[in-house]
């Protein structure tokens, strides 16, 4: 109760503060992420298409998922320098394995009947694939925006290590002043965001699914 | 002599990374409005031979006729919009309700919105599937019985030059594959189209067809009516496929215009009626009944068409 109250005036202490750091989280979450779909869907789509595709993507995946996320940061900092680049640019390089192994899976987990059925009843290639393939993999896709959205979401918070602010700026600092209600305000109010964009796309996953 | 629907000429189809052919050199004529069962084992080439009409497997040489131009020649797209097709589970877009998947072809084709309402209402009505209950349900709510009538009435919507069936009632239970097969005869009676059906079930390929082709070993064993490939099989393996079967189901399936005969006034008066959809089992079961060594056939307008004998019947079954 006590570390609640010492929150709420910490908070209150700076509430312009507060609401910055939470637009610059979810501002930098939505720039990497649109970043993320937009190479992704791609690569996962033809990855799942073809084997000479998607051995090289499957390696390189592996590899850049075992470099841990503060570490990307370090490694990109002599180029890119200090700002939200830095973050967007570390954020990409963390999401993109998870999202485009979700497409990849997605897409083969389409019925190839389903497909060949499409085909044969004289849908254009592009037809099948936006009006049969997609829709079908949908559900799937959107497994891959939940995980992927949730850990960029946690990673963001290392942003304040390369100065592109996020909600970082509290558990950092709060460590190092060793002011538990500042790591508290902004742990939780990651661990909140995270939350609410799980629960919305659970739910839409779900809606999606009740229908076929 | 009616027009002839769909040909092959030497049609030869070889898969990549495979050493023989799935299908060898086949050659035959499919009339207009024939319901033609093709009839073998699995690996036999029977999907092969099926799929080729609507160029899912591109042959690997020979052509494809229907109605004389040359499927190749042909937009594919625009040429499969024409062709029906039917697979096992119907194939259904599990993400369309029934009414679109229905209006699946019709929308391509651009047709408008009132006319694609009212076909898929009609069509609903064919397949006996209640347009209201049924129009916003999406195909895993439905039973493997409905969704096979709503995979043939998407197939038949936009009137096919040509109906493709690949096994379309193989993983359906006995009782509703038995009833879907009566209404796909009484659904054929009333639209007229060629039909060319896949199956592995000699008693299916018996009941459905007016002629059978039978395949193996990627080659036509033999290509006639149910009754002479019944009672005359082109060679040894025919003659052991339709032996495998069941005597009395190939009564069963068989209709009895096959043993009807010109029958005089005297034999009229005495037999016994029996009504000329039924089928040949019935036939027995009546002269066994009654004693009797004829039945009297009458066609649907009421009128003789002739007299079934019990010797036909015995001969069939020797």
């Amino acid at each position: 109760m006590e570390t609640l109250l010492k929150m709420w005036e910490y908070i209150a202490s700076n509430p312009e503060q507060y609401f910055t750091s939470i637009w610059q989280h979810i501002y930098l979450d939505l720039i990497s992420f649109i970043i993320i779909l937009a190479i992704s869907l791609p690569i996962g789509y033809f990855a799942a298409k073809s084997r000479r595709v998607s051995i090289p993507v499957i390696i390189s995946v592996n590899i850049i998922m075992v470099v841990p996320t503060l570490s990307v940061l370090g490694l990109l900092l002599p180029y890119t320098g200090f700002g939200a680049q830095t973050a967007i640019i570390g954020l990409v390089i963390i999401g993109v394995p998870f999202m485009t192994i979700s497409m990849m899976t997605a897409i083969r987990g389409v019925n190839p009947l389903t497909l060949e059925n499409a085909a044969a009843m004289g849908m254009e290639p592009w037809r099948v694939c936006f009006d049969v393939e997609l829709p079908l993999a949908f559900p799937t896709i959107l497994n891959g925006i939940r995980v992927t959205s949730v850990t960029l979401i946690a990673g963001t918070t290392l942003a304040t290590y390369v100065s592109a602010g996020g909600l970082g700026y509290y558990i950092v600092n709060g460590l190092g002043m060793n002011r538990m209600e500042m790591v508290y305000v902004g742990a939780l109010t990651v661990a909140l965001i995270a939350i609410c964009v799980d629960l919305s796309i659970a739910s839409l996953q779900k809606r999606v699914l009740n229908k076929y | 002599m009616a027009n002839i629907a769909l040909e092959y000429k030497n049609v030869y189809k070889k898969f990549e990374g495979s050493d023989r052919y799935a299908v060898s050199d086949v050659s035959l004529q499919i009339e207009e409005n024939d319901f033609v069962t093709i009839l073998g084992t699995s690996g036999s080439g029977k999907t092969t031979l099926l799929k080729m009409v609507n160029r899912i497997y591109e042959l690997t040489s020979g052509t494809i006729e229907l109605f004389g131009e040359n499927i190749m020649d042909l937009d594919v797209n625009e040429y499969r919009r024409h062709i029906g097709y039917v697979i096992q589970q119907g194939g259904l877009f599990p993400h369309k309700t029934v009414e679109d998947n229905i209006a699946t072809v019709p929308k391509l084709l651009k047709w408008d919105e009132k006319m694609i309402k009212e076909r898929t209402k009609e069509l609903m009505e064919l397949v006996q599937l209640d347009y209201e209950t049924y129009r916003k349900r999406y195909p895993n709510s439905l039973s493997g019985g409905e969704q096979q009538r709503v995979g043939i009435a998407r197939a038949l919507a936009v009137k096919p030059r040509l109906m493709l069936m690949d096994e379309p009632f193989g993983a359906i239970d006995a009782i509703t594959r038995s009833k879907l097969q009566q209404e796909l005869l009484r659904l054929y009676e009333n639209v007229q189209n060629t039909i060319l059906f896949v199956t592995h079930d000699v008693f299916e390929a018996i009941l459905l067809g007016k002629k059978i082709i039978v395949m193996d070993d990627g080659k036509v064993q033999q290509y006639d009516t149910p009754y002479n490939i019944l009672l005359h099989p082109a060679n040894e393996f025919v003659s052991r496929l339709v032996r495998s079967g069941d005597q009395f189901d190939k009564l069963r399936a068989l209709s009895l215009e096959y043993l009807t005969e010109p029958a005089n006034e005297e034999e009229i008066h005495d037999g016994i009626r029996i009504d000329g959809l039924k089928h040949l089992n019935e036939a027995l079961l009546l002269m066994l009944q009654n004693d009797a060594s004829h039945v009297i056939v009458i066609g649907d307008d009421g009128n003789v068409k002739g007299k079934i004998e019990m010797s036909a019947l015995k001969q069939l079954l020797q």
